[in-house]
């Protein structure tokens, strides 16, 4: 595949935080490249650094070396609404990633300006939404219904890379496979490029076509989820199999 | 929500009986005879039968719970007895001291929110920088600095030293402004502390990190989400300190001479002016139980999570 396909990459990224005294390796030497319409899964144990990297890759934070790019652009250390103009977040608790004052009429479309009532119900209906939750707040809302709703919300403002964080481990295993079927037709019919970061990795192995496996702030393995899987070369990655057979 | 509103009221009323029959219990068995301490401070020789008729016109011979019962008939009438200090009635002696303390707590809480608001609000949005630490630093030293310490360097400084202050507050403005500060100045470090402590926990929600990627304004964020959420937070912390002022302010009072209902309590704990004091009492658990109850009924209205 030509270069011309990596809509997002990150070179050499590095990361390091001081917590009294002691250093904490957050990102080591991390490289990464997401192709234009595919799902990349980053996966690893808690304090991995998979949510680090999406911290950085969203300009959340600036790394102490390495560079990031955008289509070949280079944009480290640019500020969030710069990032947020190519990518969105969506959050493991998607509750909390709304205002708990705000109806999600206003929290929706808060900074999509071009967003027309006709877009929105055609994302409302493409993420299977009724537009009566439009009047409700988060609060009165399910956790898959937030969810989803995130999702609605980062589609309004145009991006077309989803960073998405751990965002079915705070539900239900009905509702998991849910989001999950529509996080893949949202890469099918809409060409969205996604980064999907969990501890799950038969979830992973089941919606990614590539797998990056992080253990302490390291890449440890990289390629497509078939080979990954089929024929792990670390032994980190094989633990992970192991521990998924059993 | 009504149904709420009315359940904690009822309880409210159940706390002020407690508290009344608390309030006059503990008087009944506090030490030392105000028959007597009366009549000493009057210059009379006492003898047991001057004793015993002082006692019977005070009323002090009749059982505990007629006494209480009477007295708190009294008070629900608005009427808090005679002082034994002087035969006149408390309530009106209450009611001016609780007028010259209002003025002084809300004067004070005044000053300690323009102090501590912005500097709370730059320290958590600035937080690490400069600007930072000189706020903290604010914060420790105004926590740490017990306020009749205050008074007495700011008496020093500013009756004393420059001469711009009058050292007994006559309740005048002017007079006010000492007191005022002195009180002002540790709450200020208190209030610094906790508005940064609340909006750097709200800076750091995910809905915000979330705004900051999909282009909100960064002072849009701060004023219209931030701010607004935390305000139930802030006002519970303003809300809790203003009880805590109306009895608090007791030794400043003392300090400066403001003719507070503070002073007043001290001055009639030292002639064992029981009915002053059960007053007092018996108002400030009121006014504490009443600002909490409006606090919460506004921290509920606030905060859509808590219906």
């Amino acid at each position: 595949m030509p270069d011309s396909d990596i809509v997002l990459a990150g070179k050499n990224l590095n990361k390091c935080y001081v917590d009294k005294g002691k250093k904490l390796q957050a990102l080591k030497d991390v490289s990464f490249f997401l192709k234009k319409g595919e799902i990349l899964g980053i996966v690893g144990e808690s304090g991995s650094g998979k949510s680090t990297l999406l911290r950085h890759i969203s300009c959340l934070e600036k790394p102490d070396s390495g560079t990031l790019l955008y289509k070949g652009t280079e944009y480290t250390g640019k500020p969030p609404a710069f990032a947020g103009t190519f990518l969105q977040m969506i959050f493991q608790d998607a509750q909390m990633s709304f205002d708990p004052r705000m109806k999600m009429k206003k929290a929706v479309v808060e900074a999509s300006n071009g967003c027309s009532r006709e877009k929105l119900s055609h994302i409302l209906e493409a993420v299977g939404l009724d537009e009566g939750l439009l009047e409700k707040k988060a609060g009165n809302m399910s956790g898959g219904q937030c969810q989803r709703m995130s999702i609605a919300r980062a589609l309004c403002s145009d991006a077309r890379i989803l960073l998405c964080d751990e965002v079915t481990s705070a539900l239900d295993v009905t509702t998991q496979a849910q989001v999950v079927a529509l996080i893949r037709q949202l890469q099918e019919n809409e060409g969205l490029s996604i980064i999907f970061v969990s501890h799950d990795l038969a979830l992973v192995s089941m919606l990614c076509d590539r797998i990056m496996v992080m253990k302490n702030g390291e890449c440890v393995e990289e390629g497509e989820t078939s080979k990954v899987l089929g024929n792990p070369q670390h032994e980190y990655t094989k633990e992970l199999l192991d521990n998924l057979i059993e | 929500m009504a149904k709420q509103i009315l359940k904690r009221v009822l309880g409210l009323v159940l706390i002020l009986l407690v508290l009344s029959f608390m309030v006059f219990g503990i008087m009944y068995l506090a030490p030392g005879d105000p028959a007597e301490k009366r009549l000493t401070s009057q210059g009379v020789v006492v003898t047991k039968e001057i004793l015993q008729a002082e006692r019977e016109r005070l009323g002090l011979l009749r059982p505990f719970i007629v006494r209480y019962a009477d007295w708190l008939k009294n008070v629900l009438r608005g009427d808090f007895g005679i002082s034994f200090k002087d035969d006149l009635p408390v309530a009106p002696k209450l009611i001016k001291g609780l007028k010259n303390t209002i003025w002084l707590a809300l004067s004070s809480l005044f000053l300690a929110l323009i102090i501590s608001f912005p500097l709370g609000l730059l320290s958590a949005v600035k937080k690490g920088k400069l600007v930072d630490h000189i706020a903290r630093l604010f914060s420790f030293i105004g926590n740490s600095l017990p306020n009749f310490l205050i008074s007495v360097l700011l008496m020093y400084l500013f009756c004393i030293q420059i001469k711009v202050f009058p050292v007994i507050a006559d309740g005048s403005v002017k007079g006010l402004m000492l007191p005022a500060l002195s009180l002002a100045i540790p709450m200020a470090g208190r209030f610094t502390r906790q508005i940064r402590s609340e909006l750097i926990d709200q800076l750091g929600e995910e809905y915000v990190v979330g705004m900051k990627l999909r282009r909100v304004k960064g002072r849009f964020i701060l004023i219209n989400n931030v701010l607004r959420n935390s305000l139930g937070h802030i006002l519970t912390i303003i809300g809790l300190q203003i009880g805590t002022l109306m009895g608090g302010s007791v030794v400043i009072e003392s300090i400066f001479r403001w003719p507070g209902i503070g002073k007043l309590v001290m001055d009639s704990i030292t002639a064992r002016d029981y009915p002053v004091i059960m007053g007092f009492v018996l108002i400030m658990g009121t006014i504490y139980v009443v600002i909490n109850l409006i606090v919460d009924i506004i921290y509920r209205l606030l905060d859509p999570r808590s219906f």
